[in-house]
C-alpha cells in the first residue's frame, strides 16, 4: 500500500526524462497515471516501463500548449478512473542561447510551452480537484527560475513567470484545499540533455557534474520520489512552496 | 523493508512534543533513534517506548562536552550516528524592547551554538563514509521565521535565519570536501507544539489564538508535529538523495 494508493494523478511530458521518471516513482508508490506527451511511440515506451513496475497507466497523447487536449486529456481521465487528484506539469521545453541570438520567436515558444502549458493545465484541472474534495498541483520548474543563468534570459523569464502562477495557485487553491507547490530540479542527467548539449555526451558529462557541489548528476527518480512526496498526504501542511532537488546547487 | 532499516539517527530536543513524533516516525520508518534531551524522565520514557530501538542520551546542545559524550554513547551502542536532527530549540517571546541581552544571548546558545556543535559533531562521525553508502544525513530546524522578521521574535528570527545559512554552509564544504554527507534546513510554520503554547498572549486562550494562527496559513489549520516529522523521514531517506544545502519548508503556505 503506497502512499499514493487510491490516488489519480496526471504527469506531462510522461514520455521521456524527469516527466518519465516522475510517472514511474509514482505509479510506484500507487497511484494510477495518465502519462500524456505529444510522441506516441515513447508515450507507449513509458506505459511499459510503469507497467513493469507494477503500475496502472494511460498514455494519453497531448500537446500541452492546446486548450483542446487539455480537455480531451480531462475526459480520458474521468472516464477511465473516475476521478483527479494531482497534476503534474512537467512538460516543458528550453532553449540555451545568449541574449543577442535569442529572438522573439524563442522567448514566445517558452512562454507558450513553460507558462501557457501549466496555466492550461491548472485551469482544466481546478474543477475535478475542487470536486474530488482538493488535491495537489505541481508545476516543474527549475533553480534558474529562481535564480537565473547564463544563456537563459527566454527559459529563465518562462520558468519565473511559472512561479508566479504557482504562488496564485497556492493562494486560490487554499479554499478549496488544493495544494500548488513547485519543484526545482538542478542537473538531473535525461536523455533530453543531447538534444541541447549536443552528441557525445561523454566529452561533457563532467563538466556537468563539476557544477555540481555533490559533483554528481541527479536520477530523474530523485525528482519522482519528492513528486511522490508532495502529491501525497504526508505533505499535506505544504502549499505554496519551492523544493529544490539539486544536489546543493541552488546553494552556490 | 522500510526506507531507513539499519539507520542510526540522533534527535536533539527528541523528547519534546515535536521531538517525539520525529523520533516515533524515524523508529516507525526502521532507524535506530537516540533520544537527545536535558529532559531525563521524558527522554528515558520515550526511548523505552521504542524498545530495542530507543537509546536516551542525555545532551545539553550548548554544551561541546555534552555533544562529545552523547556521540560517544551513540558510537559505543549502535555505531556511528547516519542521520542527526538538530531540533532542540529556545523561544521566549520579547519584542526589541522587552528582550534583554540574556535573552537574546540564551536563544543564540541553544539555537545557534546547538546547532553549530550538532554539525560539527555530525561531520565529524559522518565524513568518512564511503560514495556507495546512503549519504549521512544533517537536518536543521530552522523555521519559516527564519525568513521572515516578526515583531515579538527579534531573537528567535535571527537565530533561525542563522541556522538556515549555517545548513548551506555545512552542505557546501562538505560537497566541497567529497563527503557523503547531505544537510538541508527544514522550515515549519505554527505548528502544535510547547513552543507555539508559549506564543498564546495574556488574556487569550489557545483555542483562540490558534485560530487567529489558522488564519495565517493557506492550509487554515495549525500543523501538527507528524507533519514535520514526515517531512523529516523523507529528507533521510535515500528518496531525498539529490537534495541538499537547501530550505524545506513545512509552514501551511504561511510565507507564499
Amino acid at each position: 500500500m503506497g502512499v499514493l494508493s487510491g490516488k489519480v494523478v496526471i504527469v506531462t511530458g510522461a514520455t521521456s526524462g524527469i516527466g518519465k521518471g516522475c510517472a514511474i516513482e509514482m505509479a510506484k508508490a500507487g497511484a494510477k497515471v495518465v502519462a500524456t506527451g505529444r510522441h506516441e511511440e515513447r508515450g507507449a515506451n513509458t506505459v511499459r516501463l510503469v507497467k513493469e513496475v507494477g503500475g496502472d497507466v494511460i498514455f494519453v497523447r497531448q500537446d500541452v500548449t492546446q486548450e483542446a487536449d487539455w480537455v480531451k486529456v480531462m475526459d480520458t481521465t474521468l472516464s477511465t478512473y473516475g476521478r483527479l487528484d494531482c497534476l503534474l506539469n512537467n512538460a516543458g521545453e528550453a532553449v540555451v542561447k545568449p541574449l543577442e541570438q535569442l529572438t522573439i520567436d524563442h522567448l514566445q515558444f517558452l512562454l507558450r510551452v513553460d507558462l501557457e502549458g501549466p496555466f492550461l493545465g491548472m485551469k482544466h484541472a481546478w474543477p475535478h480537484l475542487k470536486k474530488a474534495g482538493g488535491g495537489t498541483i505541481m508545476n516543474m520548474s527549475s533553480i534558474t527560475g529562481q535564480k537565473g543563468g547564463p544563456k537563459g534570459s527566454a527559459y529563465c523569464a518562462a520558468k519565473g513567470a511559472q512561479l508566479g502562477l504557482t504562488r496564485a495557485g497556492a493562494l486560490e487553491g487554499a479554499p478549496f484545499n488544493i495544494r500548488v507547490n513547485s519543484i526545482h530540479p538542478g542537473m538531473i542527467w535525461t536523455e533530453g540533455i543531447p538534444d541541447v548539449m549536443g552528441p557525445n555526451p561523454e566529452t561533457y558529462r563532467h563538466l556537468l557534474e563539476a557544477t555540481v557541489p555533490t559533483k554528481v548528476l541527479g536520477e530523474t527518480w530523485h525528482v519522482g520520489t519528492a513528486a511522490v512526496y508532495l502529491a501525497s498526504d504526508e505533505a499535506a501542511y505544504i502549499t505554496g512552496a519551492e523544493f529544490n532537488v539539486d544536489g546543493g546547487k541552488s546553494a552556490t | 523493508m522500510a526506507r531507513l532499516d539499519g539507520r542510526i539517527a540522533l534527535v536533539s530536543g527528541g523528547a519534546g512534543v515535536l521531538g517525539q513524533a520525529i523520533c516515533a516516525r524515524l523508529a516507525a520508518d526502521g532507524a535506530r533513534v537516540a533520544v537527545a534531551d536535558i529532559d531525563e524522565a521524558k527522554g528515558r520514557a520515550l526511548a523505552s517506548s521504542l524498545g530495542a530501538n530507543g537509546l536516551f542520551v542525555a545532551l545539553d546542545v550548548t554544551s561541546e562536552d555534552a555533544w562529545r559524550a552523547a556521540m560517544e554513547t551513540v558510537t559505543k551502542t549502535w555505531g556511528p550516528p547516519d542521520i542527526l536532527v538538530n531540533n532542540a530549540g529556545y523561544l521566549k517571546p520579547a519584542n526589541i524592547e522587552q528582550a534583554t541581552l540574556a535573552d537574546w544571548r540564551k536563544t543564540m546558545q541553544i539555537n545557534g551554538d546547538g546547532t553549530f556543535l550538532g554539525c560539527k559533531f555530525a561531520v565529524a562521525a559522518m565524513k568518512a563514509r564511503p560514495k556507495s553508502a546512503s549519504s549521512g544525513v544533517i537536518i536543521n530546524l530552522s523555521s519559516a521565521m527564519g525568513i521572515r522578521g516578526r515583531a515579538p521574535h527579534p531573537a528567535y528570527t535571527a537565530s533561525k535565519a542563522a541556522i538556515r545559512l549555517l545548513t548551506q554552509s555545512v552542505a557546501k564544504h562538505c560537497a566541497a570536501e567529497g563527503y557523503n554527507i547531505r544537510a538541508v534546513a527544514v522550515m515549519p510554520g505554527a505548528i502544535d507544539s510547547d513552543m507555539l503554547r508559549l506564543n498564546i498572549p495574556a488574556g487569550s486562550t489557545k483555542d483562540d489564538y490558534y485560530a487567529q494562527v489558522s488564519g495565517l496559513n493557506l492550509v487554515g489549520r495549525v500543523g501538527k508535529p507528524a507533519d514535520v516529522a514526515n517531512a523529516i523521514a523523507f529528507l533521510a531517506s535515500d528518496e531525498a538523495g539529490f537534495i541538499s544545502g537547501t530550505d524545506f519548508p513545512v509552514d501551511g503556505g504561511s510565507t507564499v
